[in-house]
């Protein structure tokens, strides 16, 4: 096919489509990267350096005796391949350094489930690294919640603050911002419990409906790409309202939820 | 006043040139930001009140310029004809040098420079032998312009390199010329400068972006300020040119050429440099080299100004192109090149400012003249920023391939104050040290990246005896950390680690696996780290380890500084056998610890003790040790 061209993945020739970013080859190919700040909806971000693989580029020809290689380390999520590349993703240096950026995430973080899991899956158990706080930290600075709420969801209420070993997820003034319309997709993505949102109704919705909140219209067809905006409270939702009269209250959904956890939706979050 | 076309240029410059030959005498005063620290505005109001009285105004001309190089020896005047140079000048010295000198022609020995060794007075400013090593192909005009005044640029054949570029040259041939030239990038990096622009005309795209990156951020550097202060329009030139350069035209066929826009991007840190680029930037369009039909060659292109927010990492390309935008100074993998989707995603050529410093000259004289300086791979002079504990501290521009050597002891005079030299830092942040044994090799892109450090973008500190090489390490890390986006956990969290393991070497709680552990460290954000800042990053504390690994055995095994640096590991003690019992140390001690009778020999109370160094700095009989 045009576009197609050959690459070298683990010793093995593949197949690939040019500048088609290495992780996409790999996912094919059946070879497992890890990633922490990777999230198939949004832009890759090449923070984590937990997917580094190791390029070669080799100019050889069979006419040419002289063959020029020059190898570095490069995150799968974002490098797009060329013909030629040669990678490699399991070798020993590549998970020395591997290892070594989950050890400091773990060392940062080392009570959060989230991470200490992730770190065993990968051979890392203890770290040299002190915790970021005295109490260890609960962030592990992926970015996940800060570019959802960018991209996805549009609503731009996270941010970045400060820099270096300062750096934080932020909003303007700490204080709750004003442009949140609390969806929930930042406590959604992130790996940690560093984001926390709400109770239970939206656990639920969470655990049927996977990583983005939508609203439950949009679950019914009604309202296509739709994000909820009031943490799942339905009862003082006007989105609700105008569906409900809609759909009217003999529709599935309204009938599988009795009456009394209707009241519920209106109890604070 | 507009010019118009390349004849009416030509024509501009004779009769500028001209109207200055009513000069019998040029007294330029050197106004760089060192200078101004020195004290020249007084000297410089002083000439001026002198040269009104006596009514010499119309044939003496009084030109304040922007550096001249010798910091160190700051005030300076140079005097012309007979390039006379006098140093350390005084305010209350001008009468006299306007009577003597200027109207006379009688040199004045006291105020001329001594060389230290052998105490000969020396009166041209080319036979110093600080000057006479140099080859100031960028700097040399400073000397000879005043940095607010278009015309004098013009005089000297400026933006004439532009007029051939634009008339003489297509795109292809005036990359061509920089390609042969072999020019590389100034900023560190050294990237083939022509292959960056070839990028970038090929690259598609119907806007397309010149930045000129002046975020200096190295501690110590001040090249490009200086080339700012003292000559910005060399620097507009070349952009203008670079511009030209890579400006295809629209769609195939048509006459209509693509839209090219400009950038300097300033740090907030240099408010003198800033003045002069925009004050530059407001009379290039007044006289026509930047706007619209630029010397009527149908090209259009201008120039805006961007202060930066105080970030070292915004000197890495794509970081300051994130600035740019509006967006937080962080940077992104560079799989996907700047020169294809740079500024906004569009084609963006971004070059340090002794770069396009460089590339007038090269339009001017041709690429061959170019190579004739400087070595096969590394072609042309580089500026460098001499700072430390040398003679002659200042800004120097030499030939590349030049030896560290000549560079620390011919121009810079050695170590001052009978202390030995111990090392020299170069590059900066990104840089490493290097020990006496590996001053002859050459300073160039090459030779010292192999040896452990890097020629970066010109900064060159030198250490003597007092200088404690793990503390020096440590400085760098924390200046790196500090200045780190923390984006990617390599740099961010390696940088905090090596700063908790070198801190706590430096107290006196090293152990015995930390080399070690610091290797490891290094090579992990050497290779895992996002950017060049995190890259690099490990190399003071590579290069310390390699070099001076001793140094870090004495303060982790025995916990002791050799240099007494190092508080927790330094102990103040009296050596008795040098002692002349003059009791200085006992007036200047804050404490009372150290105590003795008159012309006997003194003792220091451990106990009362608080490591100031005033005994130390005091004491003119080396009576007073630090490290037992």
């Amino acid at each position: 096919m045009p576009g197609d061209i050959e690459i070298t993945l683990n010793g093995r020739k593949v197949i690939a489509s040019e500048r088609e970013p290495l992780i996409d080859v790999c996912a094919r190919e059946g070879v497992h990267i890890p990633t922490l700040c990777r999230h198939h909806r949004l832009e890759p971000y090449g923070a984590c350096r937990v997917c580094l693989v190791k390029v070669t580029w080799g100019l050889s020809t069979e006419a040419s005796a002289k063959v020029e290689k020059k190898s570095r380390y490069v995150t799968a999520c974002n490098y797009p391949v060329e013909a030629g590349d040669v990678f490699d993703t399991e070798t020993s240096d590549v998970i020395r350094l591997r290892r070594m950026s989950i050890e400091a995430l773990l060392g940062r973080c080392p009570n959060e489930p989230g991470v200490v899991e992730f770190a065993r899956a990968h051979g890392v158990t203890s770290s040299r690294f002190p915790p970021a706080t005295p109490e260890g930290d609960d962030c592990i600075l992926c970015g996940l919640c800060v570019r959802v709420c960018d991209e996805v969801v549009g609503a731009k209420a996270l941010g970045f603050a400060s820099r270096g070993p300062d750096r934080e997820v932020a909003t303007p003034f700490m204080e709750h911002p004003e442009s949140c319309i609390g969806c929930g997709a930042c406590s959604a993505l992130c790996p940690t419990t560093a984001m926390k949102m709400e109770g239970e109704k939206a656990a639920v919705l969470r655990r049927n409906h996977g990583d983005i909140r939508p609203c439950r219209y949009a679950l019914m067809g009604f309202f296509p790409g739709g994000i909820c905006a009031n943490s799942y409270r339905c009862y003082g939702c006007d989105v609700d309202q105008r569906y409900r009269d809609l759909a009217g209250d003999e529709h599935p959904i309204f009938m599988a939820r009795p009456p009394a956890d209707r009241a519920k939706d209106g109890e604070a979050a | 006043m507009k010019a118009t076309s390349r004849d009416h240029l030509a024509e501009i410059a004779r009769e500028i040139a001209e109207s200055y030959g009513r000069f019998k005498t040029t007294i330029s005063v050197c106004g760089g930001t060192g200078c101004q620290a020195s004290g020249c505005r007084s000297v410089r109001h002083a000439l001026e009140a002198e040269l009104k009285k006596r009514n010499l105004t119309d044939i003496v001309r009084l030109l304040v310029t922007g550096c001249h190089g010798f910091c160190q020896q700051g005030p300076l005047i140079l005097i012309r004809p007979g390039d006379i140079l006098y140093c350390k000048v005084q305010p209350d010295w001008v009468p006299r040098i306007v009577e003597e000198t200027v109207i006379h022609g009688r040199t004045i020995d006291n105020f001329l420079y001594r060389d230290p060794v052998s105490m000969i007075r020396i009166e041209k400013e080319q036979d110093i032998p600080f000057y006479a090593v140099q080859s100031k192909l960028i700097l040399g005009d400073n000397t000879c312009l005043d940095p607010t005044d278009i015309r004098d640029y013009i005089a000297l054949g400026g933006y004439q390199a532009l007029a051939k570029a634009l008339f003489d040259l297509d795109p292809e041939e005036i990359i061509e010329i920089i390609q042969a030239s072999r020019l590389r990038g100034r900023g560190g990096g050294g990237f083939p400068t022509g292959r960056k622009w070839a990028s970038a005309l090929k690259a598609p795209g119907d806007h397309k972006w010149v930045i000129c990156n002046a975020d200096e951020g190295d501690p110590g550097a001040f090249m490009d300020e200086s080339i700012l202060e003292g000559n910005p329009h060399l620097v507009l030139e070349g952009m203008i040119i670079g511009a030209r350069a890579i400006c295809a035209d629209a769609p195939v066929g048509s006459t209509e050429l693509a839209k090219v826009g400009g950038f300097v991007y300033v740090r907030n840190e240099y408010p003198l440099a800033l003045e002069r680029i925009s004050e530059a930037i407001n009379q290039a369009r007044e006289w026509g080299f930047l706007g619209k039909n630029i010397l009527g060659s149908g090209f259009d292109f201008d120039i805006r100004i961007n202060r930066g927010g105080g970030a070292f990492v915004c000197g890495e390309s794509t970081a300051l192109i994130a600035s740019l935008e509006g967006k937080p100074g962080e940077p992104r993998a560079k799989y996907i090149h700047t020169v294809e989707h740079g500024y906004h995603s569009e084609p963006t050529v971004l070059n340090n400012v002794e770069t396009w410093a460089n590339v007038p000259g090269i339009i001017r004289h041709g690429p061959a003249k170019y190579r004739e300086l400087g070595t096969e791979g590394s072609p042309g002079t580089k500026i460098f920023s001499l700072v430390g504990k040398v003679q002659n501290t200042g800004l120097v521009e030499i030939p590349m391939g030049t030896s560290l050597r000549r560079l620390v002891e011919d121009i810079g005079g050695g170590v001052p104050e009978k202390k030995t030299f111990k090392a020299v830092q170069t590059g900066g942040p990104s840089g490493g040290c290097l020990p006496e044994s590996l001053l002859d090799l050459p300073v160039d892109f090459d030779a010292l990246t192999e040896a452990g450090s890097m020629m970066g973008s010109g900064g060159i500190i030198v250490m003597d005896s007092d200088t404690c090489m793990v503390d020096v390490a440590r400085y760098f890390v924390r200046f790196l950390e500090s200045e780190s986006c923390g984006k990617c956990t390599p740099c961010r969290e390696g940088l905090r680690e090596m700063d908790r393991i070198l801190t706590r070497i430096t107290e006196g709680r090293g152990e015995s696996g930390d080399p070690a552990y610091l290797v490891e460290l290094a090579r992990w954000m050497e290779g895992g780290s996002l950017c060049a800042l995190g890259t690099t990053a490990a190399n003071p504390v590579l290069s310390t380890l390699k070099h001076f690994s001793d140094e870090y055995t004495t303060h982790i095994t025995d916990r002791k500084c050799p240099a007494g640096v190092c508080r927790e590991l330094t102990e103040y003690y009296v050596v008795e056998e040098n002692c002349t019992g003059c009791t200085l140390c006992a007036k200047v001690c804050p404490t009372g610890a150290a105590s003795g009778e008159s012309k006997k020999a003194h003792s220091i109370d451990t106990l009362l003790c608080i490591k100031c160094n005033e005994c130390y700095k005091a004491c003119k009989f080396d009576a007073i040790g630090r490290c037992r």
